[in-house]
């Protein structure tokens, strides 16, 4: 099968129409239509109130960007904490004493997960009347550091926010 | 859904050209989604309204926005409708409308290729629907269908090729 040959098989299926819908139906959704208030046009959000375009914006792209931050953050904090707790344990343990196991968490096995919690659409409208559609996303990250040799597992959860404009654009 | 209210309004000729042009190709991938008709045709008139109501324009909404909308809303209603039928012990033995106009001359070849789309993997004959039937870009089926535009053209040309093969020893 070749490329002129699915050519020809896409304008045969582009000739097919989809069958029209029943009468009952284009009726009734029209009916639909004009019983239905228009939107305003300057709609107020169901949403959480949101920032004015340029700082969303800007807001939008530092948060799609440095997503990675929070999560991170935390890694390193808490890698810092670990080696300090061993520095300090060996610093201050008596001679002979190295043996004994320091009180500080030694991770040998570190995650990062991310949940989306929720994930809906908030429209707005630019100063020039434009529709803007914003993807906004909730998630959780999750940092789960385990010490297997103590069994010792410690979590923590960060929320965090994503909100990123979309437009529809030709392909 | 309203019914029977003082505010009905004449639709615009912009909505009705829009209904007009646009209404198969939604209801085909609603009936696609849907076990029924019935909740095919509600999926569109829901999503209809709500994509308008979202878009928050006076004329009708972005094409791509309702045929997300569709997909969303057919997955909740598939969602409801397995937990219903659990409750109710009985399986769903709905007869899906024709998706295609049959009452053109090759009538056979018609319902050759609706059998073959209906055994197409789903992922497939979205994509299918969306591009050849709804008139979206791969841009906008990739919006509607969360994927990326490249993942979304991958899959059109691959739908293709094995809709060509499901069909290809009869139509040959």
């Amino acid at each position: 099968m070749n490329d002129h040959d699915l050519d020809l098989f896409e304008k045969e299926l582009q000739a097919l129409k989809p069958s029209r819908p029943p009468e009952e139906f284009a009726g009734r959704l029209s009916k639909a239509i004009a019983e239905f208030p228009a939107p305003d046009p300057n709609p107020v959000l169901n949403h959480p109130p949101t920032p004015r375009f340029a700082f969303q914006s800007i807001l939008a792209h530092l948060q799609f960007h440095l997503r990675w931050l929070a999560p991170a953050t935390v890694v390193v904090l808490a890698s810092i904490v670990v080696l300090r707790s061993d520095l300090l344990g060996l610093r201050h343990a008596p001679p002979g004493a190295a043996a004994v196991p320091s009180p500080a968490m030694k991770a040998d096995d570190v995650k990062i997960d991310s949940t989306l919690v929720s994930s809906y659409d908030a429209v707005a409208n630019l100063p020039d009347g434009e529709p803007v559609r914003f993807r906004c996303e909730e998630w959780v990250d999750e940092v789960r550091l385990k010490d297997s040799s103590r069994g010792l597992v410690y979590s923590q959860k960060v929320p965090r926010v994503t909100v990123v404009p979309v437009r529809f654009e030709t392909y | 859904m309203n019914s029977g209210s003082e505010n009905e309004r004449p639709l615009s000729n912009e909505w009705d050209a829009w209904l007009s042009r646009h209404s198969p190709g939604m209801l085909l991938f609603a009936r696609q989604q849907a076990r029924c008709e019935a909740d095919a045709q509600d999926l569109v008139q829901d999503s209809v309204i709500e994509s308008w109501q979202r878009d928050g324009g006076d004329g009708p909404p972005a094409l791509g926005l309702v045929y997300a909308t569709i997909r969303r809303r057919a997955v909740d209603l598939a969602r409801s409708h397995d937990r219903r039928v659990a409750r109710e012990h009985k399986t769903s033995s709905e007869i899906p409308a024709c998706w295609f106009d049959t009452s053109v001359e090759d009538r056979e070849r018609t319902l050759l290729i609706e059998y073959a789309m209906r055994t197409l993997p789903p992922n497939y004959r979205e994509v299918l629907t969306l591009k050849i039937w709804g008139g979206l870009t791969f841009a906008e089926i990739a919006e509607a269908l969360q994927v990326p535009a490249n993942t979304a053209a991958s899959r059109y040309r691959y739908g293709l090729a094995e809709l060509r093969k499901l069909t290809k020893e009869v139509l040959a």
